[in-house]
């Protein structure tokens, strides 16, 4: 079983767990190797629980975007590619090890605020960065809470998503 | 199926109701034209369009937008003028030319022989495309107003009532005229509005849809009772220019108009109407109106004659005088779940015609609609709803609209799924008071983490969940 890069360091809008963004499909299919496919939907839910490996899915969004996806284990690594093949996002949970900026999953999100400004988009409920007054493109976390820091100070990361929405 | 329509809303009928249908188009004493009639035909066009709509609705919106509302604005309106009271006469006229006599087997021979027209109320209704269907269903039923009500097909409602002073405003979705509950019920606040001299606007556009004005779903907004009653106060100076002395009446001015001075009813048929008012509806049978007009009916009846019923009987005055007429509108149902009397039945003959148009009104119908369908339902809030711009840095996915003016809700926003978290469709509501109520599917993965008291998060059956141990569990 292919094993992704845990310790990967998360790089905004290029690359996290070993993964480029841009990358193919077929590429990181052959690199993944043959994986259960599954149509997202309850059942998943369930699978991915119990998920020791690598498992494909595809699910239809209800905007009619269909999303073909790689998960590792419990969404430890999550890959998405859209229309045209191409890997947009990578997401990364609890158990993933590589850090941005030294700040890992599970840790409090305001340690950022050392370095950017914390600014919380409540349209996707997603925390994005701002550095001298300019979004950090390509990288954005969800907490445990999922809502401004103004309201709850101290937050847990949950998952990093590091994306291109260009390559969709 | 198309049900019996109760006799007094037959064209032709000898039934004749004090009210009016108001309309801002509709100036007193404007006659039919041969253009508004064409009008009319030309709107017919619409029930060609429906196969197309069925295929591509955007499309043939767009289109006919262009091409078919402006004619049926004017045509509708003018034909919702025929079906009502003071143009009756000539809308008999006009079918009794269709129909090459004169007869009412032959008019309503004439009636449906508009099948294309009927085709398309239905099918809109059970296809239930929404709020642009059935918009154009709306406008297309409003044509329907009167003594062609029974004849579309449509969903049983329920019959609302709304009563201020001595004006009464009953909205009759089209069905409930087409069953004998709601034909006795429609009977009884005729008759008690007649007998009490109340001014009656009857409304059977009401139940899906209808014309801007009179009741009913359009394109941004239900006009509700209240809106009626207010549209009613902005015609005083007409009908003071009418009824210069004022002790009247609209109806009186309209009966005026149209030469007619009052009812005369077969008291057999009021009898029999009443005693089924009574068995629906003891408190109607208890009125004292209605018990003055049983007993009119009996000595009518026993001295062989028939009842007569002066228009003057309604009597109507300044509605303007009061500041809010719907805060201080009693509103009844007459059928239905909501307890007559109830303060909340103003809400629920609302949420019952927005239930019919598949409009969302409370958490367990929110899931599967679209967001419009949400924006429809608080724009009938009287709510202006803004669509929010998408943010770059984001997927771009959640469909965002502020919500102005609303005593609740801030935003709203449907979200398709994907993206980092939850990958399920979720609906999301934020309350002016800072509290996020979201819905949706348990069974899908969505980990909301740490609930915070201000979150809140419903199932697709609108039952409040928490998330405990890494499942959804009722709350």
């Amino acid at each position: 079983m292919f094993v992704p890069n845990l310790k990967a360091p998360l790089i905004p809008g290029v690359s996290a767990a070993g993964f480029q963004l841009g990358e193919t499909f077929s590429s990181i299919q052959e690199k993944i190797g043959p994986v259960e496919w599954y149509e997202s939907d309850g059942h998943i839910f369930d699978i991915l629980l119990k998920n020791k490996g690598w498992i494909g899915a595809k699910k239809t969004l209800g905007d009619g975007t269909v999303v073909t996806s790689f998960t590792y284990m419990n969404t430890v690594v999550f890959l998405a590619f859209e229309e045209r093949e191409t890997l947009y996002q990578i997401v990364v949970e609890e158990g993933y090890l590589g850090d941005f900026n030294g700040i890992r999953l599970g840790d409090d999100l305001s340690l950022l605020e050392s370095h950017f400004e914390i600014e919380f988009d409540n349209h996707e409920d997603e925390f994005y960065l701002l550095e001298k007054g300019s979004d950090v493109c390509g990288i954005s976390f969800v907490t445990d809470c999922r809502i401004s820091l103004e309201e709850v100070p101290e937050q847990k990361i949950k998952y990093i998503s590091i994306y291109n929405w260009d390559l969709r | 199926m198309p049900g019996k329509c109760p006799g007094f809303l037959l064209p032709g009928s000898e039934f004749f109701w004090s009210g009016y249908f108001l309309e801002k188009r509709t100036a007193l004493g404007k006659i039919p034209t041969s253009e508004s009639i064409a009008a009319f035909h030309d709107a017919r066009e619409l029930g060609a369009v429906w196969s197309a709509l069925k295929k591509d609705p955007g499309g043939v919106m767009r289109e006919s937008a262009g091409k078919f509302l402006p004619v049926l604005a004017d045509g509708m309106l003018d034909m919702a003028s025929l079906g009502s009271q003071s143009y009756r006469r000539a809308f008999a006229e006009t079918l009794l030319q269709k129909a090459g006599g004169g007869s009412r087997e032959e008019i309503l021979a004439a009636l449906k022989s508009e099948p294309d027209l009927f085709a398309f109320y239905s099918e809109a209704h059970k296809a239930g495309l929404k709020a642009q269907a059935i918009t154009l269903a709306g406008l297309v039923l409003g044509m329907t107003t009167g003594g062609l009500t029974s004849l579309a097909e449509t969903s049983v409602g329920r019959a609302g009532v709304a009563t201020l002073g001595n004006v009464v405003s009953l909205t009759v979705p089209p069905a409930v005229g087409a069953i004998p509950q709601g034909q006795d019920a429609v009977f009884g606040t005729m008759m008690k509005a007649l007998v009490e001299g109340s001014f009656l606007i009857l409304n059977t556009g009401g139940g899906k849809g209808g014309v801007p004005g009179r009741g009913g779903t359009t394109a941004g907004a239900v006009v509700t009772p209240g809106e009626q009653l207010r549209s009613a106060a902005t015609h005083l100076d007409a009908l003071r220019k009418v009824d210069p002395e004022g002790r009247s009446a609209l109806s009186q001015a309209v009966l005026a108009d149209s030469g007619i001075t009052g009812v005369r009813i077969s008291p057999a048929h009021v009898l029999e109407h009443l005693d089924k008012v009574g068995e629906q509806f003891p408190a109607l049978q208890a009125d004292p109106a209605l018990a003055s007009l049983r007993a009119q009916a009996q000595k009518a009846l026993t001295d062989g004659g028939e009842l007569f019923l002066p228009a003057d009987l309604a009597l109507f005055d300044m509605i303007s005088r009061f500041p809010d007429l719907a805060d201080q509108m009693r509103v009844e149902t007459l059928a239905g779940d909501i307890p007559a009397s109830h303060l909340g039945a103003r809400e629920g003959l609302r949420d019952d015609l927005s239930i019919q148009a598949g409009i969302p009104r409370s958490l367990d119908k929110v899931w599967g609609s679209s967001i419009d369908d949400l924006v429809q339902s608080y724009t009938m809030d009287g709510a202006t709803v803004i669509r929010q711009p998408t943010k770059a840095r984001t997927s771009g996915k959640a469909i965002v609209y502020a919500v102005d003016g609303h005593p609740l809700i801030r935003e709203i926003q449907y979200h398709p799924g994907g993206g980092l978290h939850g990958e399920g469709v979720y609906y999301k509501f934020t309350y002016k008071d800072g509290t996020i109520v979201k819905v949706i599917d348990p069974n899908v993965k969505f980990s909301p983490k740490t609930i915070t008291e201000n979150q809140q998060y419903y199932d697709t059956q609108g039952n409040r969940l928490r998330y405990v141990y890494g499942k959804w569990q009722p709350w």
